[in-house]
């Protein structure tokens, strides 16, 4: 029954982790139909940046990681309007290989910076692990959680009960409608960025400190497990998206236990595949009717 | 087609260039022409399904992974003749992208990509664990020509494709793929099986993409899965939009200039990746600009509403 | 006169709503058939349903013979059967000539390999399909126009573009959408009298879906009625026009 525990808390933790890369995805998906192959580099980008300003730099752990995080944001924003809004006429396999692209730029600019091996990455969370009905949680799980629930609640508050979240919405469902009652689609566009790039930034740090160590490609692999959340769950449903990741983040732990480790990879390929065989539009997403 | 004379004199003039100019290049340079040229035969068919249909799909590297593999392995385990081999290799790339192509073509926006995305790195990481297959250590063939012999075949394939793709564009095949792309309804409603001719076109880009790995195995003599990934699939649809997606001419020249451009960067083997990625980038960049639409109208000389010009 | 369409029995629901309930037309070969009703009352989706882009849940539609269900929508044009759309729905990036010669697709085209070896038998039966297809502009009066691109038409020769698109192959049966929606009174009547001379020329049926009552009245040879779904009357136009519930369903009833 513990084993049982566990293995849902690390998956929980796994899924945290994928619901904020997630998150970003699908954000940046709706308003500019952009799928942003860059966000695990992007997560790692934000690790290294909070290591260098506390290590390197001197800072304190938190105040590298708020500043690291309004980094990001800004790289988001600058992401958006120097290489993507020049091709939002364009076919969008152009934009798709753009952020392709930019993961071996970004990957190499940490490597060339920072070296391409492991690094060490220390946070200040310390003291014993808490016990919740009978299970160990260490205290970077409980925080991991905690900050994927908050950030999650507000991100999904703000989209529901605010002006702001509203005309995100709006482009989210039609640009052109947008821009006809008045909303500046080109900033929407550019603050979505922004957001999913500092979440991406969050999702680094919480994965550095899960492992202690940092590499370039550290994130590589949970973005794909976010990706397949965003597409099994439905690209046009940021609830949905969110809580396919988090089941797959559940359902990999558990297959690896039970089954076999080599399937920890290979079972998200399966169900993205057959998602995309069987509903495309994703568990949660509306499949378009043509109407002639 | 209705062209203008001096189109067909120019393309006869850099025929004639391109047939003779081996004589006068040492090796290195041939080789480089000859990755090109391979290269620019994938392009060539990939040209066809994204012009006409505009979808980018972005794993080819898996389609000339498996044309390369097939040709290498049946050449060295089982005696066979480049000439069979060849074609073979062709089949066995067509039947995967049937394969693919059925349950994926279907699917609209970035589902395409996502799907050959998946495809491309399917393929690698496969052919990456097959060590029966030679997987990442290789298979080595022994070329059957010198470098130089190769290029004419190389050259030859090339203009035989283009001469293929050009027919098919401006002929019913095209019409119907554009007709599909344009309004389904109204296309079918014409008698044209929309997912056919989708998978058709998709399957002739596959095609071209498996003949030209085989091409590829045995000119260069080695092939490893390590070289077909990723980056590889970004560059067939990198040259395919730099050429100007519906020129043949231009997707050849295109592919010459990306060819290049990655031989000056193997220069520089540890930025290599990032700095072609930077590239690759700008390259798509500028050719958003007013400019860059400029250049490539005067360089086709074609009015822009005359895509799929009927026959006089 | 043998029946050479004949719809029995259809029904169409879209989840909860009823788009066609139990509705049966007859169309005669050589006869002009209308179907009228107030919007919304089902005469797109029941084109729709022949020309098989929606599929019913219920009923049974034939052809010259065949069971038009058992084929995808893009074997009608074999069989003869071929429509236009209520907004034209043409290929805008080609030429008239080109939108024409798509409509030729299905009749008798070179076979792909030799066109993709550009073979002389290719060659000689793409200058063949111009041929046909300029002849089918000449017939709708688009001669001069074959080579412009559709979309810098008007409307009213964008019309035409779009019958000699479904007339190309020479079907038997013509399903209209609206044809006459965005012409104005003089276009109506050339157009009608296009028809007429198209059913003696070319020996071609044709169901007609129109809201211009004078187009159906004097243009028809039979008339169906559709009202929320349901056929409320069917007959030549003089009846129809006299019908009480036909009448009703376009005027309301108090």
């Amino acid at each position: 029954m513990t084993t049982l525990a566990h293995l849902m808390i690390s998956g929980l933790v796994n899924g945290s982790l994928y619901v904020l890369l997630t998150l970003g995805l699908v954000l940046v998906y709706q308003v500019s139909g952009v799928i942003n192959f860059a966000q695990g580099a992007l997560a790692a980008a934000g690790a290294y940046l909070t290591w260098h300003l506390s290590s390197n730099v001197g800072l304190s752990f938190w105040l590298a990681a708020a500043l690291a995080l309004a980094i990001m944001f800004v790289a988001g924003l600058l992401l958006q309007v120097l290489l993507l809004k020049p091709l939002r006429k364009a076919p969008v396999a152009l934009s798709l290989i753009v952020t392709l692209s930019l993961v071996s730029i970004i990957e190499d600019a940490i490597g060339q910076n920072w070296g391409f091996g492991s690094v060490l990455f220390v946070t200040p969370i310390s003291g014993a692990p808490f016990r919740v009905g009978g299970v160990l949680v260490s205290r970077i799980d409980a925080l991991t959680i905690a900050v994927a629930v908050v950030l999650t609640a507000a991100f999904f508050g703000a989209v529901r009960w605010t002006p702001a979240g509203m005309m995100l919405r709006a482009v989210a469902q039609s640009t052109s409608g947008a821009q006809l009652v008045g909303i500046r689609v080109g900033r929407v566009v550019l603050v979505a960025w922004g957001l999913s790039t500092a979440l991406a930034a969050v999702a680094g740090i919480l994965i550095a400190g899960q492992s202690f160590i940092i590499t370039p490609s550290m994130a590589d692999l949970y973005l794909l497990s976010a990706f397949a959340g965003a597409v099994i769950g439905g690209m046009d449903s940021l609830a949905g998206a969110a809580l396919s990741a988090l089941l797959i983040g559940v359902v990999q732990n558990l297959v690896a236990f039970y089954v076999s480790n080599l399937w920890h990879d290979a079972i998200v390929f399966l169900l993205l595949l057959a998602v995309l065989l069987l509903r495309p539009a994703g568990l949660f997403g509306h499949a378009v009717q043509r109407r002639v | 087609m209705m062209r203008r004379p001096w189109n067909q004199c120019a393309i006869l003039i850099a025929l004639v260039v391109l047939v003779v100019v081996p004589w006068f290049l040492d090796d290195y340079t041939i080789s480089v022409f000859n990755t090109a040229g391979t290269y620019a035969i994938v392009a060539v068919g990939l040209s066809l399904f994204c012009g006409r249909l505009r979808q980018y799909p972005l794993g080819h590297a898996g389609f000339f992974a498996i044309g390369a593999f097939t040709a290498a392995l049946l050449a060295t385990r089982l005696d066979w003749p480049i000439w069979l081999d060849l074609p073979a290799a062709g089949l066995a790339a067509t039947l995967a992208g049937v394969a693919l192509g059925l349950p994926t073509l279907r699917l609209g926006g970035p589902y395409l990509a996502i799907a050959t995305l998946g495809f491309g790195l399917l393929v690698q990481d496969i052919l990456n664990k097959a060590d029966w297959a030679g997987g990442r250590t290789g298979v080595s063939l022994t070329p059957i020509w010198p470098d130089r012999g190769f290029y004419w075949l190389i050259l030859a394939l090339l203009v035989a494709g283009a001469f293929v793709v050009h027919n098919l564009r401006h002929g019913s095949f095209g019409r119907a793929l554009l007709a599909a792309r344009e309004n389904e309804a109204a296309a079918q409603a014409s008698g044209i099986d929309v997912a056919r001719y989708r998978v058709a076109a998709f399957a002739v880009s596959t095609a071209f993409a498996g003949v030209a790995g085989a091409l590829f195995a045995h000119w260069s003599g080695f092939v490893s899965s390590s070289s077909f990934g990723l980056p590889l699939s970004i560059t067939f649809v990198a040259m395919v939009v730099v050429g100007g997606v519906d020129h043949t001419p231009g997707v050849i020249v295109g592919a010459g200039f990306l060819t290049a451009l990655q031989q000056v960067l193997e220069q520089q083997p540890h930025l290599a990746d990032a700095l072609y990625a930077a590239i690759i980038i700008a390259v798509l960049l500028l050719g958003q600009t007013a400019l860059a639409r400029r250049l490539l109208a005067l360089f086709r000389r074609i009015p822009p509403f005359a895509v799929g010009q009927s026959h006089g | 006169m043998d029946k050479l369409l004949s719809v029995q029995g259809v029904s169409l629901f879209f989840g909860g709503l009823c788009a066609l309930d139990g509705v049966s037309v007859d169309v005669q070969a050589g006869a002009i058939s209308g179907l009228i009703g107030p919007n919304g009352a089902g005469k797109t989706s029941l084109l729709n349903c022949i020309s098989r882009l929606y599929r019913p849940q219920q009923g049974e539609i034939w052809f010259a013979g065949a069971n038009l269900l058992l084929h995808p929508p893009h074997a009608l044009i074999g069989l003869g059967l071929a429509r236009t759309f209520q907004h034209t729905e043409l290929f805008g990036t080609m030429s008239v000539l080109d939108n024409v010669l798509v409509g030729l697709h299905g009749a008798g085209r070179p076979p792909t390999m030799a066109e993709a070896l550009g073979l002389p038998s290719a060659r000689r039966g793409a200058r063949e399909q111009c041929g046909r297809a300029l002849e089918t502009l000449d017939i709708v009066g688009l001669g001069h126009a074959a080579h412009d691109p559709v979309a810098s038409l008007p409307l009213g020769l964008q019309k035409r573009a779009g019958l000699a698109r479904a007339l190309a192959g020479r079907p038997r049966l013509v399903l209209l959408d609206e044809p006459a929606a965005g012409l104005n009174s003089s276009e109506k009547q050339e157009f009608t009298a296009l028809l007429r001379r198209l059913r003696a020329e070319i020996d071609l049926s044709i169901m007609l879906v129109e809201h211009d009552m004078d187009m159906v009245m004097t243009l028809c040879d039979h008339v169906t009625v559709l009202d929320f779904g349901r056929r409320i009357a069917e007959g030549p136009p003089a009846a129809i026009q006299q019908h009480p519930d036909v009448i009703a369903a376009y005027l309301g009833v108090d």
